[in-house]
This record gives C-alpha cells, structure tokens and sequence, in this order.
C-alpha cells in the first residue's frame, strides 16, 4: 500500500507540478525561462474600457495571460459516463457508484472538476475496470507484441484523446504493453492495463 | 491488499503520462490534424456548456461551433448555467430545495429567454413549492432579492438588524465586489455609531459601496427562535450613493445592473463558466463580443454563446 501510495503521489506530482505543459499535453520546451515568456500576452489586443464605480479599469484585473494557454479543465463526473461509452463503447460498472470520490457537486449546486490523489486512483480503477470488459475477446488472448501493441496503442490514443500519438506517446505506451507488465501473466489483463493507462492520461481526463 | 498488478498499471499511467510532457510533432496530415482538431472542439464545447460528453452527430460535424445555438438552448444548458450562478452567487449550497431562490429563478430566466438583468430586477416572487421552489410574475418582485428565503438566509447579526451581509451580497452579485470581512475584537462597538469610526468607517460610510447606506435601503430583520426571521420595510428615506439619490432597493439594483460593473461582473462569470477562470488580456476582443451581446440580445445565451462561438474558444 505504501509502495503504491508513493507511486500515486508521484503521479499527482505530474499532474498537478505547476508546469502548464503537463495540463495542457503541449510539446515545449523544457526551458523555463522562454516558457514563462511563452505564457504572457505579449500583443495585447485593443480591448474596450470598463468604469468601476470607484472609476477604477475594471479590465486592469485581468491577468496577464497569453490566448490559448491555461485551457485544459478536468472533465466533470457528470461527462465521464459518455466519454467512456465514446471510447469503449459502454461505460464502466464501477463509474455509477463512484460519484463522491470526484466530489460530484450536489443537487443545484456547481464545482469545478479536479483532480485528487482518490479521484485519480478511482480514474484508473474504473477506467482498468472498463478495459477489462473491452479485451476479454480472442483479438486479445495473445500478449502485445511490438506489432500489435504499436496498432493498439495509436488507434486507442486516437480514439480516446481525439488526436493522434505522438511516436514517443506510441513507443512509451508499446514499452509498457511489452516490457513493464511482464509480470502479468493474463494476455486480456495485460491488453487492459495498456487500455487503462491511455484512460487515465491527461489528453483524456481534460477537455 | 493491493496486488502487484495495480502496482504495475498505476506505473502504467505515469509512463504514459510522463510522455505526454515531452511530445515531440504534431500528426503531419492535415486532413487528419482538421478531423481531431474538430472532436476536440465538440468535447470541448459539449462538456464545458452541458456537462456531459457530445452525441455521435457533433462528434461527427466538421465545424462543431457551428452548432452551438443547439447547446446552449437544450435543458442541460440552462441547468448547468443556473447550478454555475448558484454557487457563484452564494456562500455554499443549500440542504434545501425550497430554499434555493438564486438556482430557480436563473433557470427560469434562461429557460425563458428573459433578459438577464431579470434575474436581479425581474418581477418575480419565487416561493416554495412541493419539493422545490415555483417562479410566478410578481410586480412587487425584485429578481432574488426580496424573496424571503434569501433575506433570511443573509439576514445578518447587526445588532439592529440592519442586513448589512445582504447589502454586501447584492453589491458583489451585481457587480462582483470582493471585500475581506474583518474579525472583530472582544469588547468592540459594532454598532452602527461603533462602524461610523475607522477604520470600519471606510467600508461601511465611505466607499462607493457604503454598507451602511446600502443596509439603509433594505428591510431590517429581527430573528426569532426555529430560525424565523421577521423583515420591517425599510424607513431610513433615500439614500445618496452611487452618485445618485436612491429611494429604494429597487432603485439601488437597478443603478447597479445598469452600469459598465454589472455587465464586466456578468461576462467574467461566463468566462469563468467556460474556461474555468477569468478572461485573460489577450481575450479582451472576446470578452467585448459578450458584452455587445448583452447589451444588445441582452439574455445569457446569447452572450455564453458570444464566447463559446469564438474561434478562440477551440484553440
């Protein structure tokens, strides 16, 4: 438990890192000198003026932000049923029962989805939960080979993520299914580990 | 017990996603970067205005934005949008549906296409009704604000009743006026005669949004026991603020909802409900579309749609 609780914690880490590329599934660099000046609005539009009541500019509140960055929220729990059947065709069993550990907002009452150490571990719990379902069939009773691995992954990575693999996504997601589940023994489990790790990727779990 | 196997695909996901911060090129066909560019945008819009994930059709629709009339004016819209307002306009959410004055009556404003300024001078009286509330005309209505299940939820402690916190709550509903409350000391006068020396006075006399003054506007409150509360009409006069002499609260939401503040405060909200955080400076031309909306559509739909049509929204 400890063992996977530190793993958790390293993997919220990479979520929540304070780097706007890890949210955004950007390819930048790693300079962090030209990635701060990459976030400011450096050609600031001509936008109209807006008078407080203390005759303050009200739009000098606004941050200074570059367009199209500071975009990636976390889908909601009420999206995640549809967004799975989109994927794998039915959603989850587990997903029903799971609504608090996403802190699904009360009746009439709104919150913006985040991400948690539970909520992450329930996303890969359900979404593994769902893959098991998906690669119980013959396709899947031989274990990943380089070959099928590489058509699995790019094709569920273009389904799930609605863009395609990048080579080093491809070759990282082929490693996992080849190498670092050796110790699965189970073809189908193997098959729905790949699954559950694509499931559980930043590129599905923002919008 | 956790069995290795989770071990091994929670590692799973961290490589995965541990290559995801280092992506190297973007798909080099067009066509195909065109097709995933437009699924994005259908999640996107989809999930941000409904809350759920998009149909099949939208998935499918090469331009997405082209379809956002049909979301913004479905049912799921107008909950999500009334649920977002609900929890921006109050403190945190109500155990009780026929309690929830702020949640039924946005619905109903948006459902119906009303302007958006209804939602704070509408006529309306929103009472409970079965296991929840019912919106009906009202000429003595004044949006939410003088139904009774609001004032007695911001009623307030002022020892004269004064509802000095329901002054504050119209104020930043209106205008998204954000102030610190202060901690007061053992012994302190926090009365009205106390509140008139500094430094509470700035606050509550002074400033362009004068608790004080604004509290005179409104009814006084006496609680009683079970939570009751009783509402006196107010008796104070007109009032001088805003630059206006004010005779009402009615007066008082209206100056405020026909300002530059209102109409900034409203499309940051819908900002806020469609990137999940205010406009940027870069956005400044976007979030003038909103405003123009509202201005002239004047309801919500037309002004979240303002937005979410943008090309930017998409990027």
């Amino acid at each position: 438990m400890i063992a996977r609780s530190i793993v958790l914690l390293g993997l919220v880490g990479l979520v929540g890192c304070g780097d706007p590329d890890s949210l955004l599934g950007r390819r930048g660099n790693n300079d962090s000198d030209s990635t701060s000046a990459a976030l400011q609005c450096t050609a600031k539009p001509q936008g109209r003026s807006y008078m407080g009541f203390d005759n303050n500019k009200l739009e000098e509140t606004r941050v200074n932000e570059a367009g199209g960055i500071n975009r990636a929220r976390i889908k909601p729990y009420s999206a995640m049923g549809g967004e799975y059947t989109r994927v794998l065709g039915a959603a989850p069993a587990s997903l029903g029962a799971s609504a608090s550990s996403f802190d699904d907002p009360p009746a009439r009452w709104y919150s913006e989805a985040a991400l948690s150490g539970v909520s992450l571990n329930t996303s890969f719990a359900i979404a593994f939960d769902g893959c098991v379902a998906q690669t119980t069939g013959s396709t899947f009773a031989a274990a990943p080979t380089s070959d099928t691995a590489t058509k699995y992954c790019a094709e569920t990575m273009r389904k799930a993520w609605s863009q395609s693999g990048s080579p080093d996504e491809i070759s990282g997601c082929v490693d996992l299914a080849t190498t670092k589940l050796s110790s699965e023994t189970d073809p189908h489990r193997q098959w729905a580990y790949v699954c559950a790790s694509i499931l559980s990727s930043t590129h599905f779990l923002t919008f | 017990m956790v069995s290795h196997k989770s071990l091994i695909g929670v590692l799973g996901i961290a490589a995965v996603m541990g290559i995801a911060l280092t992506r190297g090129a973007h798909a080099e066909d067009a066509t195909a970067d065109k097709k995933e560019a437009a699924e994005r945008c259908a999640v996107r819009l989809s999930i941000a205005l409904t809350g759920k994930s998009p149909t099949d059709a939208l998935m499918s629709q090469p331009d997405p934005q082209a379809k956002t009339d049909l979301l913004v004016g479905s049912d799921d819209f107008a909950e999500r949008y009334a649920r977002f307002i609900n929890a921006e306009f109050n403190g945190g959410p109500a155990d009780d549906a026929t309690v929830d004055p702020v949640y039924y009556l946005a619905k109903h404003v948006i459902s119906n296409d009303k302007p958006w300024s209804d939602l704070f001078v509408g006529g309306y009286a929103i009472e409970a009704s079965g296991d929840g509330m019912e919106v009906t005309e009202d000429a003595d209505g004044l949006g939410y604000f003088r139904t009774k299940a609001w004032g007695t939820r911001y009623a307030g402690n002022e020892p004269a009743g004064m509802m000095l916190v329901a002054g504050f709550r119209i104020l930043s509903n209106t205008t998204g006026l954000e102030l610190v409350p202060s901690v007061g000391q053992p012994g302190e006068d926090r009365t009205a005669s106390g509140r008139e020396s500094s430094p509470c006075k700035s606050c509550h006399f002074d400033s362009w949004y004068a608790l004080d003054t604004v509290a005179k506007l409104l009814p006084t409150a006496k609680k009683g026991t079970n939570d009751t509360v009783t509402f006196t009409a107010a008796k104070a006069g007109p009032q001088k603020l805003l630059g206006k002499t004010l005779a009402d609260d009615k007066e008082l939401v209206t100056a405020l909802v026909d300002s530059d503040a209102w109409r900034f405060s409203q499309c940051r909200n819908v900002f806020k409900f469609l990137y999940g955080r205010p406009e940027n400076q870069c956005e400044a031309p976007v979030f003038d579309k909103c405003v123009d909306a509202l201005t002239t559509a004047k309801t919500i739909r037309a002004a979240v749609t303002a937005v979410a049509q943008d090309g930017s929204f998409c990027q």
